[in-house]
């Protein structure tokens, strides 16, 4: 085994494995740190208990259905409901997995199951943005996820237990963390705005554009379930459509 | 709610949110194993899925959840903080300084106003 390669977190194949994930992952436990204490502290303002607070951080895994199920349970909503707004919360997460398979190479059906587990929006927009410049094996993915995963629960744990002395003492922290998750998303996006591939600039503008459009109109509308995804949709579809027509503009010229 | 319907809902949007985040790579993973899917599927629309879902998390991130009182306001003060993150990133490109320079940015707008 290299020393070289033990350094880089590479995997003995020369791919970067499961600890350049988990050296991935700290820019993403900067951002669910705050997160995760913010859900702690509501869940128990919401009447959960710790156990039960970090119980759902480690089964459900998504802060969107979390903070949707604390904010149902406090206001007594029935369960069925809380559960199908929950769920539905959640629906972005279709168009993660598909989007990322081609560039983890060894990636079987039969592992997906373990790798599928971590697949949030914050280790999809990681991934999104490195993998197709640097494709990885299944040890970096995890390795990316547990980091991630490890830093939700703790958080939770923490905010629940003490959250609310830690924001009595520190005032300021509570709004200023919020502004992690945000943070992370433009230095996940500039990236891969700024060295696009050959070709793929203004598709990608257009992407970007069409995708802001329709999740900021949906979220402005009230359907803030729904933007991530149609953003997903709509924002690939502009940018496929540019692409044919510079395809076919230049097949014209020629 | 009861501890035992508590868990039931745990368990239920625990393996619903699983079960969305599994079956559709299962698919894309069998259909990248027969023989020319991968080019249609990588050369077309799934390299600016990142992109447009990075995109929309960074703005459904940025704006508040409801028109509540102080909604201008919240608004105001993350357009602020986004500056010196957007110029960090651009500058070094590197993801956590970028995380931290905006916590430290927004934690100066809000002392501010």
């Amino acid at each position: 085994m290299s020393g070289g390669n033990q350094r880089d977190g590479m995997s003995p194949e020369g791919s970067p494995g499961f600890a350049a994930g988990l050296g991935a992952s700290v820019p993403v436990v900067i951002g669910y740190v705050p997160a995760a204490l913010a859900f702690g502290v509501a869940a128990k303002g919401a009447g959960l208990g710790t156990t039960e607070a970090l119980l759902m951080s480690l089964v459900v895994y998504s802060g969107a259905s979390q903070f949707a199920i604390v904010g149902l349970v406090a206001a007594g909503v029935p369960w069925l409901v809380t559960a199908a707004t929950a769920l539905v919360l959640g629906l972005r997460h279709v168009i993660y997995g598909p989007s990322l398979a081609p560039y983890l190479r060894d990636l079987t059906p039969r592992r997906s199951a373990l790798a599928a587990f971590g697949l949030t929006d914050e280790v999809f927009a990681v991934a999104a943005s490195s993998l197709p410049q640097r494709p990885a094996g299944l040890g970096w993915l995890l390795g990316l996820e547990l980091g991630a995963y490890a830093s939700w629960a703790l958080g939770s744990l923490l905010g629940a237990a003490a959250g609310d002395a830690l924001v009595e003492v520190l005032p300021i922290l509570a709004p200023a963390l919020s502004f992690a998750l945000p943070a992370l998303f433009v230095a996940l996006l500039v990236p891969m705005l700024r060295a696009p591939a050959r070709g793929a600039g203004r598709p990608i503008a257009a992407t970007v554009l069409a995708a802001g459009a329709v999740a900021t109109a949906l979220h402005v509308a009230g359907f803030q379930a729904w933007s991530i995804p149609a953003a997903g949709v709509a924002g690939p579809a502009a940018g496929l459509l540019l692409s044919r027509a510079l395809a076919d503009r230049g097949r014209d010229r020629r | 709610m009861s501890p035992g319907l508590l868990l039931l809902l745990f368990l239920v949007v625990g393996a619903g949110n699983y079960l969305m985040r599994f079956l559709p790579l299962l698919i894309a993973l069998r259909r990248r194993e027969r023989p020319g899917q991968e080019t249609a599927t990588t050369g077309g629309l799934l390299p600016l899925v990142g992109p447009a879902v990075v995109v929309a998390l960074l703005i459904t991130s940025l704006l508040p959840g409801d028109f509540a009182p102080g909604y201008g306001a919240e608004l105001a003060r993350g357009a602020v903080a986004l500056v010196p993150t957007v110029l960090v990133a651009l500058r070094f490109g590197n993801l956590g300084l970028t995380v931290l320079t905006g916590v430290f940015a927004y934690a100066l707008v809000a002392l501010v106003a």
